[in-house]
C-alpha cells in the first residue's frame, strides 16, 4: 500500500468518523467535506479520474454549499468564533500547506501510475461514459432528466410559505 | 490500480458503517441527513472502484445516475428540514413527536 492510498482512505474514514463523533454541527460539516475529499481522491488514485472529479465538485461543492446554507440558516447555539480558534486555524493551515510540500514528490509519482494504466482510463473516460449514457442507458438518463425537473419544482412547493392554504385548512376546521 | 479491490472496498466499508451508525444514533435531523449521505457516497465510491477493478464503464455511468439521486434528495431534504425548523424552532429529532402544528 503506498503512502498516498493510505492518506486517502484515512481523510476519508477520519472524516466519516468525525461526522458522527463532533457535537458542533458545524464541525461535522466540515467532516463530511473532509470524507468526501478524501474518497473523490481515493477514486482518482484508483484510475477513475472522471468520477472523482465529479465526486469533488458535486459533493465538496454543491451539496456542501447547499447544506452549509441550511446550516447557516438554523444556526448553531454553541458555535464560538473566538481568537483561539483562529490561531488555531492558521496553526492548522501553516501544518497542511508543509504536509502538501512533504506529499509534492508523492503526487509525482501518482500522475506517472495513473498515466500507466491505459486500459482503465479508457474504459472510464468522459467520452466512455458518455457513450454508455446515450446509448444503453438513453431511457434511464431521460427519466433522471424528468426528475430532476420534479425535484427542482418539489423543492419550490416545499420551501414556499403556504398562508393561503394554511388559513383555507382553518377555515374548514 | 494498485492495490487490490478488497482495499479499496475497505474504507468504502468503512464509511458506510459510519454512516449508518449515525444515521441510527444521533438526534439531530441535520447530522442524520449528513449521515445518509455519507452512505450514498460510499456506495458510489463502491460502484466506481468496482468499475475500475473490471475496467468498464458501465460503473461510472451508473455513478452518474447516483450523482443526479443525490442532488434531488439534498435538495427536497434540505426544503424539508427548513420547513421542519420553522414549524419547530428546532432540529433536535426528539421534538418532532407529532405530526400536526
Amino acid at each position: 500500500m503506498s503512502v498516498l492510498f493510505c492518506l486517502f482512505s484515512a481523510c476519508a474514514v477520519c472524516g466519516a468518523l468525525g461526522v458522527i463523533l463532533v457535537k458542533n454541527y458545524f464541525n461535522s460539516l466540515m467532516c463530511m467535506l473532509l470524507c468526501t475529499l478524501g474518497l473523490g481522491c481515493l477514486m482518482i488514485y484508483a484510475g477513475a479520474a472522471f468520477a472523482g472529479i465529479l465526486m469533488i465538485m458535486i459533493y465538496a461543492g454543491a451539496i456542501m454549499v447547499l447544506f452549509m446554507f441550511v446550516v447557516m440558516l438554523v444556526g448553531d447555539d454553541n458555535s464560538n468564533a473566538c481568537l483561539r480558534c483562529r490561531i488555531k486555524l492558521i496553526v492548522m493551515w501553516a501544518l497542511m500547506m508543509l504536509f502538501a510540500m512533504l506529499l509534492a514528490p508523492e503526487c509525482a509519482e501518482l500522475k506517472a501510475s495513473v498515466a500507466a494504466q491505459e486500459s482503465v482510463a479508457a474504459a472510464l473516460s468522459a467520452k466512455s461514459c458518455g457513450v454508455e449514457l446515450f446509448s444503453r442507458f438513453l431511457l434511464p438518463f431521460q427519466i433522471t432528466g424528468a426528475l430532476l425537473l420534479a425535484a427542482m419544482v418539489g423543492v419550490i412547493v416545499v420551501a414556499q410559505d403556504k398562508p393561503r392554504a394554511r388559513k383555507y385548512k382553518r377555515d374548514m376546521i | 490500480m494498485q492495490e487490490t479491490l478488497i482495499q479499496y472496498l475497505v474504507p468504502c466499508a468503512a464509511v458506510f458503517a459510519a454512516g449508518l451508525a449515525g444515521a441510527l444514533c444521533k438526534r439531530n435531523v441535520l447530522v442524520v441527513f449528513m449521515c445518509i449521505e455519507l452512505m450514498l457516497c460510499s456506495s458510489l465510491a463502491a460502484f466506481v472502484m468496482f468499475s475500475v477493478a473490471y475496467a468498464d464503464s458501465v460503473g461510472a455511468a451508473f455513478a452518474l445516475f447516483v450523482f443526479a439521486i443525490a442532488a434531488c434528495e439534498v435538495a427536497v431534504g434540505l426544503a424539508l428540514v427548513v420547513q421542519l425548523f420553522k414549524l419547530k424552532s428546532t432540529v433536535a429529532l426528539d421534538r418532532y413527536n407529532s405530526l400536526g402544528d
